[in-house]
């Protein structure tokens, strides 16, 4: 998604929140893709990735009348994505230990531990709130380097560069979390 | 799930959502229903205004747009409206029993201000013509608890008061256009 496309996002997020019914549509149109893709690289399981499309998708136009104008729309949208995404591995581990509690613990799982999931939740949860912190521009290159966001309308080496200057920034926040080194 | 059942899903929670939001706007209606029923003497009156008025704000609310910009102006118009006729009672001028002329005149002086001040903040608006009618009928609403002490002839002259002031801003404006 370029900047151009990010901007039109914006605007209609913003109308639909204002109560204009003309732009339900295109925001549906537009972010239904936005979320899958984010839910299917967040799970490695395809039903689990669509179920949590589908919630993302609910609670994000359950919302939409809350949206504050001054945010921006693309990270306000993966916000809700990510703790959709957050919440379907936190309902994984609880069943997971309901199973392990039960006597089921023996069988064979090729899924993450419980502990690795825990990790990787806690790991998403930061992750969200540092790119939130970042600058638009700089949260968008590493988006798009991830292949999350389409990559913006500029030169590869543009790009480049400011996918570089992005992650300096990132290392400096991601030292501040409890993460960091 | 295909494309268009999800999409009317998405609409049904988009639309329950806004019902929710704008449910929170009705509890505007409380002040000024509660202090009504306290201070006039017909409850039915106040009552059915106060409802009215409660369902006109989540209705507005929830449609969002000019009809929810119009909310704010309208109300706080109307607050003016149902306050002039309250002071006067309060300071014995607009009690029951007083002279209802001088209690008819409080209620159209309040519906003129609050009139005016719909009318002025309809020349901010795109859509003047909804604007003018949802904020009149806040007002209109919000103050007639407020003239319910003076009865029917208040409320009605209140709402005089308030085309009075509002009719001609509208005519000014549309003649600019």
């Amino acid at each position: 998604m370029d900047r151009a496309e990010q901007r039109e996002l914006h605007a209609l997020v913003v109308r639909l929140a204002s109560g204009d019914r003309g732009a339900f549509r295109p925001v549906f149109d537009r972010v239904r893709p936005m979320i899958e893709r984010f839910a299917l690289r967040a799970l490695p399981n395809r039903a689990d990735a669509e179920d949590v499309a589908q919630q993302a998708l609910m609670k994000l136009f359950s919302r939409a009348s809350e949206f504050d104008p001054d945010r921006d729309a693309v990270s306000w949208i993966l916000g809700i994505a990510a703790y959709e995404v957050k919440t379907a591995r936190k309902k994984r581990v609880r069943s997971k230990e309901e199973l392990g509690a039960s006597g089921l613990e023996e069988i064979s799982n090729p899924a993450p531990t419980p502990e690795a999931q825990l990790i990787d939740r806690d790991l998403l949860g930061a992750l969200t709130e540092v790119l939130g912190a970042m600058r638009t521009e700089d949260a968008e290159a590493i988006l798009a380097s991830a292949s999350i966001i389409e990559r913006p309308a500029i030169a590869p080496a543009t790009f480049r560069k400011r996918l570089q200057r992005a992650m300096v920034r990132f290392k400096a926040a991601w030292g501040a979390t409890k993460h960091g080194p | 799930m295909d494309h268009d059942r999800l999409m009317k899903r998405a609409r049904r929670a988009y639309e329950l959502g806004r019902l929710g939001r704008a449910s929170r706007f009705g509890l505007l209606a409380v002040p000024p229903s509660v202090v009504s029923v306290d201070a006039c003497t017909s409850d039915l009156m106040c009552g059915v205004c106060g409802s009215l008025l409660a369902v006109l704000l989540v209705a507005f609310a929830w449609r969002g747009e000019t009809y929810e910009r119009a909310i704010w102006p309208g109300f706080l118009a109307g607050i003016t409206a149902f306050s002039v006729p309250l002071i006067g009672s309060a300071i014995g001028l607009c009690a029951p029993g007083a002279p209802i002329p001088l209690c008819l005149l409080f209620c159209v002086l309040g519906g003129l201000a609050a009139g005016a001040f719909v009318g002025l903040r309809m020349l901010d608006s795109e859509r003047r013509a909804t604007f003018l009618i949802a904020g009149i009928s806040v007002a209109g609403l919000v103050g007639s608890l407020g003239c319910a002490i003076a009865g029917i002839a208040g409320v009605t002259g209140m709402i005089v008061g308030v085309a009075i002031t509002a009719a001609p801003i509208w005519i000014w404006a549309q003649a600019r256009a």
